[in-house]
């Protein structure tokens, strides 16, 4: 026993446990990802014979133009961007706005009001979208972009996000302001925005991700090429429910899909881990 | 500071941007239609049906289509039933064919006796294969048009055949064929691990209604209010499949596309599947194969599958309309292009004729068997019930539980109980 516990000691002294686990659960991740490339770039009778290969035995790059022909990947691509930048910009203005008032303005009902925002998080967005649907509807906003990014304007999460961080900001520093001549608005520019940064980029983050990854209200709420994103794209290829998806142009197309998040991840990793541990985001 | 000004700037413009469209709106004299459409089989069916509807749009200048991908089956049922509940349904949608009793409980779509009436009744009717009519008929009336249709069929490797000494153009006919071909094709290696499944059939309430009719059972009544699922036949099903899996010659549970792929690398000799599937295996397998009727037991009889299309209630001049397009897509060299592009069957019976047609299938015989089975066999219609997602989905884990090797009487028990209380409201 004594032995044993002397072992375990110098495992976790020397981080050989940490490693070892980390690797571990480093191959669980990166083992989907490494078969997804390996498929794109292989034949469909050489992925569905028995023999089993890690990297293919014949390179080929033709599933990448198949795959493009399915949907109007370009057209998409720059939808997609044009919708995720803007929810993005929208959002930052009005979760700003809000957790400041939340978190330091003073007014009647403030809490019981911030408990029901909070109760936005709790009902799953596919119940609301009938309701949603004829709201769009009748502004005359179907078949546009606008229509998938307006009901995502105001976040319950990044406001309730923002005021904790707002929240975490000593008043000294808010007097300190005052004192120079900085207030109100003002105060939100200059003070919280920038001392709570690590937290707008943890949620830049989520919102970016959850956007480009949306496939269902997009496609519910939008009919035409000008409108739509690169999930539905997506979908052309993977709904072949009757016969059997051709794996190797879905798997093409997915990484057509993922590679701009992926690459801005990989480069920005640090960053992102950064906020994420300042923000308190698990997961 | 300027730098910050043309952020802003920039920003409101994307902002904007957004809800600019350049749509093509409705123009004096021309009719314009929404069609919502699903992709149910792989390939590049999005553009084969955009460009087949830019088609129509050329052919004449009264009505003008715009073609609207929604999804797979179920999605696209989803965003109709949106739109409709928000009073924005579209003209007209492919949508799988048992979903007409959920549309109708709804109200949301117009029967077609009328313009079937003008254009000559039932020798336009007879122009379809009969069998597919069967599902858009209720209460007397007619309520789709069948479009993209496809029925279970048996796919047989002729190398194996011939490997293990039966005659490749004698595929099982019965089910005890089944049973002693698949125990003859099954190889084991000396540790007892199975290399190569005699059969595989996966858990689909799509293969096992035509085994229970096949048993001479019945699953869903013709009203669409009931289904038996707690009966001697689906016993007689189970334990004929149950046997094969203890036998070893069967995997006991499968899923859908795990099976195509299978048949396609040469781990089944013997697949049931979807016609539909046909383009697939033929792109990506090796080996010599060929198709066959579903083998019988006490019936020889068969179901079909797919989607058709829907006219939704809107105007009497956009249902007019609506109906003049799927007229023009259910023209016999219509149905021939979508049959070849997609790899489902032309509806109509004089699409075999078109040269392009039988140039196919000349060039490959087993695309004629579905065709000759729903002609020669007895077909029934898909499972049609009222909610049918849900039982769908108590028919398919039903199946998964017992083939897992849950208890057979108390989980058909169970499944009808459950069965039962979906479906109380339309007793």
């Amino acid at each position: 026993m004594k032995f044993k516990y002397s072992v375990l000691k110098r495992l976790v002294k020397h981080n050989i446990l940490s490693h070892i686990l980390l690797f571990v659960i480093s191959i669980l991740v990166l083992i989907p990802l490494f078969l997804m490339v390996s498929t794109a770039f292989k034949s469909l009778p050489e992925l569905l014979s028995t023999d089993f290969h890690w990297i293919p035995k014949k390179i080929i790059f033709t599933n990448f133009r198949d795959a493009m022909e399915v949907a109007p990947f370009g057209r998409y691509y720059m939808n997609t961007i044009i919708l995720v930048i803007s929810i993005l910009a929208v959002q930052l203005v009005t979760i700003s706005l809000a957790s400041y008032a939340f978190a330091r303005l003073k007014f009647p009902g403030r809490d019981i009001i911030f408990l029901f925002f909070l109760l936005q998080l709790m009902i799953p967005p596919q119940s609301i979208v009938v309701p949603n649907y004829i709201t769009i509807a009748s502004l005359k906003l179907l078949d546009t972009k606008l229509a998938i990014g307006v009901v995502y304007f105001a976040s319950a999460f990044g406001t309730f996000l923002l005021r904790q961080a707002f929240r975490a900001i000593p008043r000294d520093i808010e007097d300190a302001a005052k004192i120079d001549g900085c207030e109100g608005l003002k105060t939100v520019f200059h003070v919280f925005i920038p001392l709570a940064k690590p937290s707008f980029i943890a949620f830049a983050l989520v919102s970016v991700t959850y956007h480009w990854n949306e496939f269902f209200w997009p496609l519910i709420v939008t009919d035409t090429v000008r409108a739509r994103t690169l999930t539905v794209g997506l979908a052309m290829l993977t709904q072949a429910t009757e016969s059997t998806p051709e794996w190797t142009l879905t798997m093409a197309a997915t990484i057509i899909v993922v590679f701009p998040l992926l690459t801005i991840f990989v480069i920005f990793q640090r960053r992102f881990i950064q906020s994420f541990m300042h923000s308190g985001i698990k997961g | 500071m300027s730098k910050k000004i043309l952020l802003i700037i920039l920003t409101i413009t994307l902002i904007v941007s957004l809800g600019w469209t350049e749509g093509k709106q409705e123009e004096k004299g021309v009719i314009y239609l929404r069609m919502y459409y699903p992709v149910g089989v792989a390939g590049a069916l999005a553009k084969l049906m955009d460009s087949m509807v830019a088609d129509f749009n050329k052919s004449q200048n009264e009505v003008y289509v715009e073609s609207i991908f929604a999804g797979g089956y179920r999605e696209a049922m989803e965003k109709a039933q949106t739109a409709f509940l928000a009073g924005k349904p579209p003209d007209v949608a492919v949508l799988d064919a048992p979903t007409l009793l959920t549309l109708l409980d709804i109200n949301a779509i117009i029967p077609l006796d009328t313009f079937i009436d003008q254009e000559g009744g039932k020798s336009y009717v007879d122009e379809f294969i009969p069998a597919f009519m069967k599902i858009a008929r209720h209460d007397g009336k007619i309520w789709s048009i069948p479009w993209q249709r496809s029925t279970p069929i048996l796919y047989y490797n002729r190398d194996f055949f011939r490997e293990v000494g039966l005659d490749p153009e004698k595929p099982p006919a019965t089910w005890d064929d089944l049973r002693n071909y698949s125990r003859k094709l099954t190889k084991t290696d000396t540790s007892g691990q199975v290399s190569r499944w005699g059969v595989e059939i996966a858990i689909n309430f799509w293969l096992f209604k035509p085994l229970l009719l096949q048993a001479g059972g019945e699953l869903d009544n013709e009203a669409g209010t009931k289904i038996s699922i707690d009966t001697p036949e689906s016993r007689v099903v189970f334990n004929f499949l149950l046997g094969m899996a203890n036998e070893k010659i069967m995997p006991a549970v499968k899923q859908w596309a795990e099976t195509v792929n299978d048949f396609t690398a040469g781990v089944t000799g013997i697949l049931y599947n979807s016609t539909g599937a046909l383009t697939h295996i033929r792109k990506s397998t090796k080996y010599d194969f060929n198709t066959a009727f579903l083998p019988a037991y006490k019936r020889r009889v068969c179901i079909e599958g797919g989607g058709n299309f829907f006219i939704f209630k809107t105007t009497k001049t956009h249902e007019a309309a609506a109906w003049k397009f799927i007229k023009w897509m259910t023209k016999p060299e219509n149905t021939a292009r979508w049959s070849l592009g997609s790899g489902y069957i032309p509806v109509k019976k004089a699409a075999f004729n078109i040269p392009e047609y039988k140039e196919y299938t000349d060039k490959w015989p087993q695309a004629l068997t579905a065709y000759k089975q729903l002609m020669e066999v007895d077909t029934e219609r898909n499972m049609m019930t009222h909610r049918v997602n849900e039982i769908v989905k108590l028919v398919n884990s039903t199946t998964e539980e017992i083939m897992g090797g849950a208890d057979l009487d108390a989980t058909l028990k169970q499944a009808q109980a459950k069965a039962d209380k979906i479906l109380e409201a339309y007793q």
